[in-house]
C-alpha cells in the first residue's frame, strides 16, 4: 500500500496526479471520437503542431501551452480546409502538416531555448507541473468536455454515415472543425505532461484499449477516462519507483495495456468461437 | 454540365412514384437534388421533411453502434442539448418492428446481413416520421426475406399517407408496385401510370439501343452494368 501512497507525500507528485486526471478526461473521449472518424492520424499531425506554437511563445517568454494550443488550432484549421478538398487525399494532408509542423517547431526550439527545455516540449515534464499549468489545463479540459457533451452524437453520426447526416441538416464541415478544435485543446492539456511527441498516446491509446470491450459509442467514450487514469497513475508510479522519465513511462504503460487488451480479446474470441463450433457439431 | 434538366412532377400523399431509367439517367441525382445535397435550380414545395434511405449504407462494419442506435439517429436526430427520451426509444423500436427486426435492436449493426442492414436504414428513415420517403435502389443486393419486409414496410407507410419516391433499375418492380412512373434519361421521357410510362416507345426513347423487345408482353433491357428482365403486362 505504501508503494501506492508514498509518492503522494510530495507536492510535485500530487500535481502530477492532478495533471493526469486533466489529461485523461480531456484526451480520452475526444480521442475516441477522432478514432471513430478515422482521423487518428490527424491527431498525430495536430500533436506535432503543438511544438512550433510552443516554441514561438516560449521564445517570447510566454506560456508554451497556450502557444502550443494556438499552433494545433492553426494546424486544425489547415487540416479541416484541406480535408474539404476532394483533390487532396487525407493521408497526404496529414503527413504534410505533420512533418512541416515538427520541422518548424524543432528548428525554432534549437534557435531559442536550451536543449533541456526543448526536450520538455517534445516529451513533456509532468513532474514539473505547477499551479498555473493546472488552472490552464482545467479551463481547456472544461471546454473540451463541453464540446464532447454537446456534440458527441452529431460527431459520431457524421463519422458513421456522413452522407445521411447531411440529409438531416447536420453541417458536417462544422462538425469536423469542432472535433479538430477540441482535439487541439485536448492536446494542449497533455503538452505539459507528455510533450508534443507523446501526447498522442493519451489521445488515441485509451480508445484503442477499450474498443474490443464495448459495442456502443457512449460506453466507449466513458471507458476511455478510467483507462487513461489507470495508465497515467501506473506511469507515475513506475517513474517514481524506478526512475523512468514520467511521460515515456505513461506512453509505455498505454502500449502494454493495449497489447494486453487485444491479446485477451483474441483469446476470448477464440474460446467463444470454439464453444459455438462445439454446440453446432 | 447538367446531369438532369427539365424535371417536373408532383407526388400525392400515399402515392408511390418509381423513378426508373438506365444507368447515369439521373435517378440518384434527382433524389440528392431534392435533398438539397446537389446544386440545382428550380422550385420544390413540400410540407415537412424528407426521409432518405441511401443505396449504400455505412461501410464501416466495425463502428460501435447497434441496430437500435442507428434507428435512433432518425427518431432523435442529434441536436445540441437534446437527449434521447423514452418517446424516441419507443418510436425507434416501433420502426424496427415495422421492418421485421423487432428482436435485433441490440445486435451490432456490423454483424447484420446486407439485407438486414438495409432494413435498419429503412427503419431509421421511417422513424423520422417524414411525409415523404425517398429510397435509392432499396432492393439492390438484398435477400428475398429482406425484400419482402422492405416492400411491406413501404406499403404500410403509403397506407399511412406517406408519399414514396423510389429510384430503381427494376422495371418489374416499378410496373407492379408504383402508382406512377417517372422515366428518366437526362430528362423526363415519360411520367404517368406504369402502363403508359413504361410503354415500348417510351422505354426505347429512354434506353436507346440497349433495349430488346422480346414479344408483345415482355421486354429485356440490357444496361451497362445490369440486366433487367421484365415480363410484365402492358408493354
Amino acid at each position: 500500500m505504501s508503494w501506492l501512497l508514498d509518492p503522494l507525500q510530495y507536492g510535485f507528485m500530487q500535481r502530477a496526479l492532478l495533471e493526469v486526471v486533466l489529461i485523461a478526461v480531456a484526451c480520452g473521449p475526444v480521442g475516441a471520437l477522432l478514432s471513430l472518424r478515422r482521423l487518428a492520424y490527424a491527431g498525430d499531425s495536430l500533436s506535432h503542431a503543438l511544438v512550433p506554437g510552443a516554441a514561438v511563445f516560449i521564445s517570447f517568454g510566454l506560456s508554451g501551452e497556450w502557444g502550443a494550443v494556438l499552433g494545433a488550432l492553426l494546424a486544425a484549421v489547415v487540416t479541416a480546409f484541406l480535408l474539404r478538398r476532394d483533390d487532396v487525399r487525407e493521408d497526404v494532408v496529414v503527413a504534410l502538416v505533420f512533418s512541416v509542423a515538427l520541422a518548424v517547431g524543432v528548428a525554432l526550439l534549437s534557435l531559442t531555448v536550451p536543449a533541456q527545455r526543448s526536450l520538455a516540449v517534445l516529451f513533456g515534464d509532468i513532474l514539473a507541473v505547477d499551479r498555473g499549468d493546472l488552472i490552464g489545463g482545467a479551463i481547456a479540459m472544461a471546454i473540451v468536455s463541453g464540446v464532447v457533451l454537446v456534440g458527441s452524437r452529431a460527431i459520431a453520426l457524421t463519422s458513421f454515415d456522413r452522407g445521411w447526416a447531411r440529409t438531416i441538416g447536420i453541417r458536417v464541415g462544422l462538425i469536423d472543425a469542432a472535433l479538430l478544435l477540441a482535439t487541439a485543446l485536448a492536446l494542449g492539456v497533455a503538452l505539459r505532461g507528455l510533450g508534443g511527441l507523446l501526447a498522442l498516446a493519451m489521445l488515441i491509446g485509451p480508445a484503442a484499449i477499450a474498443r474490443p470491450w464495448v459495442r456502443r459509442v457512449g460506453p466507449l467514450l466513458l471507458l476511455t477516462i478510467p483507462l487513461g487514469l489507470l495508465a497515467g497513475c501506473l506511469g507515475l508510479l513506475v517513474s517514481f519507483h524506478f526512475g523512468w522519465a514520467a511521460g515515456p513511462a505513461i506512453a509505455t504503460i498505454i502500449a502494454a495495456l493495449f497489447l494486453a487488451s487485444r491479446g485477451v480479446a483474441l483469446v476470448v474470441d477464440l474460446r467463444s468461437r470454439s464453444a459455438s463450433a462445439a454446440r453446432h457439431a | 454540365m447538367r446531369a438532369l434538366a427539365d424535371v417536373s412532377f408532383d407526388l400525392v400523399a400515399g402515392e408511390l412514384i418509381a423513378i426508373v431509367g438506365p444507368n447515369g439517367a439521373g435517378k440518384s441525382t434527382l433524389l440528392l437534388a431534392l435533398l438539397g445535397l446537389l446544386p440545382s435550380s428550380g422550385t420544390f414545395d413540400v410540407a415537412g421533411d424528407l426521409a432518405f434511405v441511401p443505396q449504400h449504407g455505412p461501410a464501416d462494419a466495425d463502428f460501435p453502434v447497434t441496430a437500435l442506435d442507428v434507428v435512433l439517429q432518425g427518431a432523435a436526430p442529434p441536436r445540441p442539448f437534446r437527449r434521447i427520451d423514452a418517446t424516441a426509444r419507443s418510436a425507434a423500436r416501433s420502426a424496427l418492428s415495422e421492418v421485421g427486426l423487432a428482436d435485433s435492436g441490440d445486435r451490432p449493426y456490423g454483424s447484420l446481413s446486407g439485407g438486414q442492414r438495409q432494413r435498419v436504414l429503412l427503419a431509421r428513415a421511417l422513424a423520422q416520421r417524414a411525409p415523404i420517403l425517398l429510397l435509392d435502389e432499396p432492393l439492390s443486393a438484398v435477400d428475398a426475406p429482406s425484400e419482402q419486409a422492405i416492400m411491406a414496410a413501404i406499403a404500410a407507410e403509403q397506407a399511412r399517407g406517406v408519399g414514396v419516391l423510389l429510384a430503381t433499375h427494376d422495371l418489374a418492380l416499378a410496373r407492379s408496385r408504383a402508382d406512377r412512373v417517372l422515366l428518366l434519361a437526362g430528362h423526363v421521357h415519360a411520367f404517368g401510370p406504369p402502363g403508359e410510362a413504361l410503354g415500348v416507345e417510351q422505354l426505347r426513347s429512354a434506353y436507346g439501343g440497349r433495349m430488346l423487345v422480346l414479344d408483345d408482353q415482355g421486354l429485356a433491357v440490357a444496361d451497362d452494368h445490369c440486366h433487367d428482365h421484365d415480363h410484365g403486362h402492358g408493354a
